[in-house]
């Protein structure tokens, strides 16, 4: 094979060199031959033969090499733009032909103009993705590799390491003075979707974000329009709040009008500056939509002890390495400034490293949920591209053989193999292009879909199809036209004349090509994968839906009103009436808001599933100390709840009773499962006591023992929980309104809403939030590979199935002059709709088995992405290979029945 | 011999193609042609001419071929293409109209 690579190359040469000696022997011959005829006009005119041949050559106007030499290049020339123009010309008729061919069969043309759209177009949506969330970064930011994000690592007190890229923002004055290999280091937080623009009826939710004034320099970009923050701004006391406004709200609520800057707007109930406006698209360095920016308010105070609730709305530090220092270094140096600084006085804070990460990982300092996404659609939409040139490289070579006798024709009549090759490669490239065209209408959806639906947090600048997505798409077509095209071409090329033309108007019989076997297996196997990632997601989601949290989050709204600040001036004694009024408010009402019709229950907490965790010392008679598990902050979670609080959130009763009227004010508590376990194991817990906040504290006796309920996380280690009764621990206060509504809990809202304004007149704004809404953000890892190993595998089962059913449609029509043999012979036709099935239907049968085991040897990859489903699953491996059989069996099916319409008498006529 | 005048730029093609309107001639043929035509005053280099004709078959309006002279001598015959003679009609037409504006101004009587 490499030999006549070689030779092929030689060849090529030898004809190039050949042909440029023809061209000036050409032009030589023509110079000689002008002379000649000069000389024999002068001696036809008397002169004798030397002089006319000196005149002949004067006549040339300079020597004759030189004229030669001149003839020669203008021949050389001649020859290269009529080549290039015969070449044109003739890629211009061949795409002519493939156009023909392809409106001559329509039905094959759109199976392959679809599937190719399909492939390319989500390949170029995908890539557009990609571009953003991981090649582009964050839109203004100058130089991103060079930036890096701070994490915290700390011990935690299992010894398992904690990572966090929320930092006290004492930690960053630290480092901001004392780390040296940075040339900057800002601190900034993520967006929060919950900061109220605006008054009364006109308030609305908007997405803000802080950040230190040095901010947008470090990043390298700059506002369009007034200023960034300035220091003093950074502080808490501060005269005048302001703010510096995104784009996208400068335009919706300023129109774009420049003299925006300046003006005031009620953020929060209070009134704030608008000092700047930020470029088109900024979102600092994190992806998600910002609407507006507040100066990062740094407070002097305690040392670190915010530590390892890895909360997204935590501060982060971004810093910019100087020229030359490496990532390692500059963490090196940011542990050992931290370490030096740290005053906290907690030995294991005072351990603790800091390191630098890429923007692109996510809050715990792995890769975030986007960037993980992402590189999977890629893979995923390759494997998809892959499998679409495989079929389509099975349908051109079945049809190359339905071809044999024209290209055998053309290659009678003289037509040179390498002419053969480009006609057909050009053909190739036609198809590819018009799926390319159709694939961009594909790419502008699935970009749409994928944006909206997996990415919904990320502030798209640009439509899905930009230059840069056209770019790619160009690439992988013309990558599509090349892979579609060599292997029929290299075939059809191949033709032995002689035998192709003797067939005659047959084609030559059931010769089995072992490459489209090969091809129809191999397509099954990548679907196979596909599925069976679809099953194992679509398995993990499903186990999730059904996880028991401990409580009923769908069914739960916690609401949060809002009051405006008082009016300047109000009176000192009337400013406490109101705040004391505004912190009972909620229990005020909470019996009121139980009677309201739409509501079925109503509850007060300090501390509920997903809405913040507490804990105070505890102390347990007879024992030094308690145990302490890996899920905990050490001493056990404790909640101070109303009494209907188990009713309203959904917690389960296990053993004992729970609050109860009676209890009145006695010291009384509800245990959750793993405390009981842990500290009384093997024990019933009712009556033991617990001595809360101080060893020498009163009795609180556990009367009852709930289920287990997750703090913040669906994958969490159980942690000790206990539940107090509202109101006897003074630490525990500022309770949250917690509402169980009859019906769905999203359209009650409205509901809840009036009702508290109809109580309370004056409140600004109620934030209300299903508690499924907290939980949501946790599944989207699962949510989102369901959906895009789904939708990837329905696309490659639908190319499978194509691929089977046009195979097996052109072999029933290839072999249709043996089936009429056959049938004239007495076969029946049940038979031989068998015997064209048997081969499709084996073939996904072992690309099935082959599917599942790269399935299999690649679940390690997997299995760190599912929930409680094991990459192995039988039921889902088993399932999905059933359903490739049973769909390529269906797609075998169409096209064989076509079997009882061979007339038998056609085919003994040609006989 | 009368004086040689040189060929204004942009006629030669013209020159030539109106010389195989008549019929498909080789290179002297052509500039033959030519200088009986102009009466002697065609004043262009024979090896000029070659390649005027290469560039003009590059451009499409001639092509060419080898076949015998009567003399039997291999020769480069040049034919017009339908190009060339509607080039030919396109360049003849712009011109008599360049020709006519000319006299009209250069004939000017009144001031």
């Amino acid at each position: 094979m490499r030999e006549s690579w070689i030779g092929g190359i030689k060849r090529a040469f030898a004809l190039a060199i050949r042909r440029m000696s023809v061209i000036h022997r050409d032009a030589d011959d023509e110079l000689s031959s002008l002379v000649e005829e000069r000389t024999d006009l002068l001696v036809e005119r008397g002169m004798s033969p030397d002089d006319a041949r000196a005149e002949a050559i004067r006549l040339l106007g300079k020597p004759l090499e030189d004229a030669s030499a001149d003839v020669r290049r203008s021949a050389e020339r001649r020859e290269r733009v009529m080549s290039i123009r015969e070449w044109l010309e003739e890629a211009r008729a061949d795409v002519l032909y493939a156009i023909r061919g392809l409106r001559r069969e329509m039905l094959f043309s759109s199976f392959i103009v679809v599937t190719l759209a399909l492939a390319i177009g989500v390949n170029a949506a995908m890539f557009g993705i990609v571009d953003r969330v991981l090649l582009r970064g964050p839109a203004h930011v100058v130089a991103p590799n060079r930036l890096v994000r701070i994490y915290w690592l700390v011990r935690g007190p299992a010894g398992e390491d904690r990572t966090s890229a929320a930092i006290d923002p004492h930690i960053y004055a630290n480092l901001e003075l004392e780390a040296k290999r940075f040339s900057g280091v800002a601190m900034y937080s993520r967006a929060s979707r919950f900061t109220v623009l605006g008054n009364g009826a006109s308030a609305r939710l908007i997405s803000a974000a802080s950040a230190t004034s040095n901010f947008l320099s470090l990043l390298g970009t700059r506002v369009i329009a007034g200023r960034f923050f300035v220091p003093e701004e950074q502080d808490m006391n501060a005269p005048q709040p302001v703010v510096v406004i995104g784009y996208g709200l400068w335009k919706r609520e300023f129109g774009g009008d420049l003299n925006a800057v300046g003006r005031s707007m009620i953020l929060d109930g209070r009134p704030v500056t608008i000092v700047g406006i930020a470029p088109e698209g900024f979102t600092g360095v994190e992806l998600e939509r910002v609407d507006l920016w507040t100066p990062m308010l740094l407070r002097s105070g305690p040392a670190a002890t915010h530590w390892g609730k890895g909360s997204s709305s935590g501060q982060s530090i971004v810093a910019r390495l100087k020229p030359g220092v490496t990532a390692d270094e500059a963490s090196k140096d940011a542990t050992d400034a931290y370490r030096r600084t740290y005053d906290g006085g907690n030995k294991k804070l005072a351990e603790a490293k800091l390191f630098g990460g890429p923007l692109t990982a996510g809050v715990t300092g792995s890769e975030s949920v986007e960037t993980r996404v992402s590189r999977w659609l890629v893979g995923l939409s390759a494997i998809v591209l892959l499998a679409a040139c495989a079929n389509i490289v099975n349908l051109l070579l079945a049809r190359s053989v339905r071809r044999r006798r024209e290209m055998a024709v053309r290659l009678a009549l003289g037509a040179g193999r390498a002419r053969l090759l480009r006609l057909l490669l050009t053909s190739s490239m036609t198809i590819s292009i018009a799926g390319a065209l159709v694939g961009l209408a594909v790419a502008a959806l699935a970009g749409k879909l994928v944006r909206y639906v997996l990415l919904p947090d990320v502030d798209w600048t640009t439509g899905p199809i930009d230059v840069r997505v056209l770019a790619y798409a160009t690439v992988i077509t013309i990558f599509t036209g090349i892979v579609i095209g060599v292997l029929p071409a290299l075939k059809a090329s191949r033709v032995d004349v002689s035998s192709a033309l003797k067939a005659g108007g047959r084609e030559g019989g059931g010769n089995r090509s072992v490459i489209r076997s090969g091809l129809v297996a191999g397509q099954a196997v990548l679907a196979m994968i596909l599925l069976v990632g679809a099953g194992l997601f679509a398995r993990s989601l499903n186990r999730i839906r059904h996880l028991d949290l401990g409580a009923q989050t769908d069914r739960v709204v916690v609401l949060e009103p809002r009051w405006s600040r008082l009016p300047a001036g109000t009176s000192d004694s009337i400013r406490k009436l109101e705040a004391a009024r505004r912190a009972s408010f909620a229990a005020d009402i909470v019996d009121r808001l139980r009677a309201t019709p739409g509501v079925e229950n109503a509850a007060l907490a300090v501390g509920m599933p997903f809405g913040g965790a507490f804990a105070v010392s505890l102390f347990v008679p007879g024992r030094d100390s308690l145990p302490r598990l890996p899920g905990g902050f050490g001493d056990p979670e404790v909640s101070a709840v109303s009494r209907e609080y188990f009713a309203t959130v959904g917690t389960r009763l296990l053993r004992g009773r729970l609050f109860a009227r009676e209890d009145g004010s006695s010291r009384v508590a509800l245990v959750n499962e793993t405390m009981a376990k842990t500290i009384w194991p093997g024990r019933e817990p009712i009556g033991e006591c617990l001595l809360i906040a101080k060893r020498d504290a009163a009795c609180t006796r556990v009367i009852g023992v709930v289920q287990n309920a997750r703090r913040s996380r669906l994958r969490e280690d159980p942690s000790m929980h206990y539940y107090i009764q509202l109101g006897q621990e003074s630490s525990l206060s500022d309770p949250d309104l917690i509402v169980r509504p009859r019906g769905d809990a999203h359209s009650s809202i409205r509901l809840l809403r009036d009702a508290l304004l109809r109580i309370d007149p004056t409140i600004r704004y109620v934030g209300a939030t299903v508690l499924q809404d907290r939980v949501e953000p946790q599944t989207r890892a699962w949510r989102i590979g369901a959906m895009m190993f789904s939708l990837f595998a329905v696309l490659a089962l639908v190319v499978a199935a194509v691929g089977t059913f046009s195979v097996v449609a052109y072999l029933v029509e290839q072999r249709n002059h043996e089936i009429g043999v056959r049938l004239a012979l007495g076969a029946r036709a049940g038979n031989l709709i068998t015997l064209m099935m048997r081969g499709p239907i084996a073939l996904s049968a072992i690309g099935a088995l082959g599917g599942a085991a790269v399935a299999l040897a690649g679940s390690r990859i997997v299995a760190s992405l599912l929930f409680d489903t094991s990459p192995q699953d039988p039921v889902v491996i088993g399932g999905v290979a059933a359903l490739l059989i049973a769909v390529s069996a269906v797609a075998s099916t169409l096209p064989a029945l076509r079997v009882r319409h061979v007339d038998p008498m056609e085919a003994l006529r040609d006989e | 011999m009368a004086d040689q005048l040189p060929v204004v730029r942009g006629t030669l093609d013209m020159l030539v193609l109106k010389a195989l309107s008549w019929k498909p001639m080789h290179a002297l043929e052509i500039i033959a042609w030519l200088e009986d035509r102009s009466g002697g005053r065609f004043g262009v280099d024979d090896s000029a001419l070659l390649q005027a004709f290469h560039r003009m078959e590059e451009k499409g309006l001639v092509a060419a071929s080898w076949a015998m002279t009567p003399k039997n001598r291999r020769a480069r015959y040049y034919r017009m293409t339908p190009k060339g003679r509607t080039h030919l009609k396109k360049e003849m037409d712009k011109l008599a109209e360049y020709n006519e504006m000319l006299s009209a101004i250069l004939g000017a009587e009144s001031p």
